[in-house]
């Protein structure tokens, strides 16, 4: 982004010679790379990082101006396993009053994106997102992330992996809003000697890891199911997992940004066994839709502390029959501004 | 750490209580009051950039493109830096169609314009809208439940709303997606024109959010 932008035209690892460890069938003598080497990575990858400045942020971003988001990339471990899995953090730091998007970055906005450059064989797995706020302004919900966020990948170096070290490259490209949004991008480079032992923590980035796993949400305990109608969706869950509420408040906020209209208020209906929220659809949802997924938040009405669950909701057949009465309702939280 | 260990690890975070700040403010209400795909579309009147009283009524039988737009907005900015809205504009009205572009955002805020200032865009950056319609209270905009800029809407002759959305399929701010991305609003304006069903009549709207006034 404007200060420190740079896109990458083009970072394929075929055409980046550093990053070309290995080809099956051709078997390459496992060469003995020292730390001198790592730093030639680094700067490989710094060399083919820097040409080209993204016009759009040209168009929006003065030279002079500040600094929105900063970026930077850790491990959680100062070595990699070869056969096994490594986390890695991509840090995101705001400056005070902006904010970057979740996953759904809701009715604007758009979501961070992280691609990723390996050596052959080396993969990436899906962005481990913590729980986001939402921001409501007038009519347009957001979701995101203020002052600080944490995203999580693991990376799996394969077992045949013939270098002694690695360098994972991140293309990270974010939106940054206050009152105004301005796009930025940053390539981030981390360089780890690769193993056969078993990796070690970096006491160093011990921090960083722990905050964002307490931000990430966990999975619901517990099995959801969805329906659906012209006009809304409902998400029953079992009652007793809000048997220590005493006025139970449940919210959803969708993985998917077309599928509900995030502004319209949510309601709880308490059954027998069952409690069921209830969610206006937006006309994007698609009626095929076998799984709902997203994050349930449950508080307690009046409470600030809510929990947030991820929650696969199954599809429990669509219903011909409108609801009754379905949003006659309060909006289910207690908007609480921090700002 | 492995993924199972951090599962287990977030599975006890629920006992734990993971706590959520949720703060915002403003008022909670439906964001798409009037507005739905293939229903009469909104009347409305709007004064435009030269003073002129615009109606949806007065174009019956036309095309109708709504654009929402806001001049500081980076994906707004990556349509016109580009050069891809003004050649719509130029294609379409010399077809007939209408297209009126909408500013909704509120005095002292990104991408508000008065009359002039309106004109003066249009002028430097070469686009051709039939109107410019200036929506400083947000009225237009929340009739129609406009969310971001730019959001896109498309009239079919007997007045319905056939497309509302996004303007292609690739919501991002970069000007090089333009060329191999889908043009919803191209579709559907086409759709039209064959007399054929809008395939895709809705999509989620990507961009920056329309600055409305908070009163």
């Amino acid at each position: 982004m404007i200060a420190s932008t740079c896109t990458i035209v083009d970072m394929a690892p075929h055409r980046n010679p550093m990053l070309q460890s290995y080809r099956p069938g051709n078997p390459m003598p496992r060469p003995r790379h020292t730390s001198t080497v790592i730093s030639l990575i680094a700067a490989a990858f710094i060399l083919v990082s820097s040409p080209s400045m993204s016009r759009t942020e040209d168009a929006v971003a003065a030279p002079d101006a500040p600094v929105l988001v900063r970026a930077r990339m850790v491990a959680e471990t100062s070595t990699l396993q070869r056969g096994k899995s490594s986390w890695l953090a991509v840090q995101l730091t705001m400056r005070p009053g902006w904010h970057t998007y979740w996953r759904n970055p809701g009715d604007a906005g758009m979501a961070t994106q992280v691609k990723w450059t390996l050596p052959e064989g080396a993969t990436a797995g899906p962005i481990v997102w913590p729980v986001p706020q939402r921001f409501v302004a007038r009519t347009i919900v957001g979701f995101g992330y203020p002052d600080e966020v944490s995203l999580l990948t693991a990376v799996r170096i394969p077992a045949t992996f013939p270098f002694d070290n690695i360098a994972i490259g991140a293309t990270v490209s974010w939106l940054a809003c206050e009152k105004v949004c301005v796009p930025g991008s940053e390539t981030l480079v981390v360089a780890l000697p690769v193993g056969d032992t078993a990796a070690t923590i970096d006491p160093r980035n011990a921090k960083v890891f722990a905050q964002a796993r307490r931000r990430v949400p966990p999975r619901a305990p517990f099995k959801a199911t969805f329906s659906m109608d012209a006009e809304a969706i409902h998400i029953q869950i079992p009652r007793a997992i809000l048997g220590g509420l005493a006025k139970p408040e449940l919210t959803f906020y969708p993985f998917d940004s077309s599928i509900i209209d995030h502004a319209a208020a949510q309601s709880t209906v308490m059954r027998d066994r069952q409690a069921e929220l209830t969610l206006r659809r937006s006309a994007t949802a698609n009626d095929r839709m076998k799984r709902l997924d997203g994050l349930l938040i449950v508080k307690n009405t009046g409470s600030q502390a809510a929990r947030a669950l991820d929650v696969s909701a199954s599809a429990a057949g669509v219903s011909a029959t409108p609801p009754s009465a379905p949003f006659k309702t309060r909006p289910l939280i207690q908007e609480n501004s921090r700002r | 750490m492995t993924m199972t260990a951090m599962t287990f690890r977030a599975m006890r975070a629920l006992s734990i209580a993971a706590v959520l700040a949720v703060y915002a403010s403003g008022v909670l209400e439906a964001a798409n009051p009037g507005a739905r795909v293939n229903a009469p579309a909104p009347e409305f009147s709007a004064t435009d950039s030269n003073g002129k009283t615009q109606t949806l009524g007065a174009y019956k039988g036309k095309i109708v493109v709504l654009e929402w737009t806001n001049n500081g907005c980076p994906f707004v900015g990556k349509h016109y830096g580009s050069g891809n809205m003004q050649s719509l504009q130029k294609k379409y009205t010399g077809q007939g169609v209408v297209w009126l572009t909408v500013v909704s955002s509120a005095p002292g805020t990104q991408g508000y314009v008065n009359a002039e200032e309106a004109n003066r865009d249009t002028k430097t950056r070469g686009a051709a809208p039939s109107a410019v319609l200036l929506d400083p209270k947000g009225a237009l905009g929340h009739l129609y439940g406009a969310q971001a800029t730019p959001h896109m809407y498309v009239i079919d002759t007997e007045g319905r709303l056939v497309y509302m959305g996004a303007i292609d399929d690739i919501p991002s701010a970069d000007p090089s997606d333009i060329a191999h991305a889908k043009n919803y609003v191209v579709a559907a304006i086409d759709a039209i024109k064959a007399g054929q069903r809008v395939g895709v009549p809705a999509t989620k709207a990507y961009g920056c959010s329309v600055k409305y006034a908070y009163n």
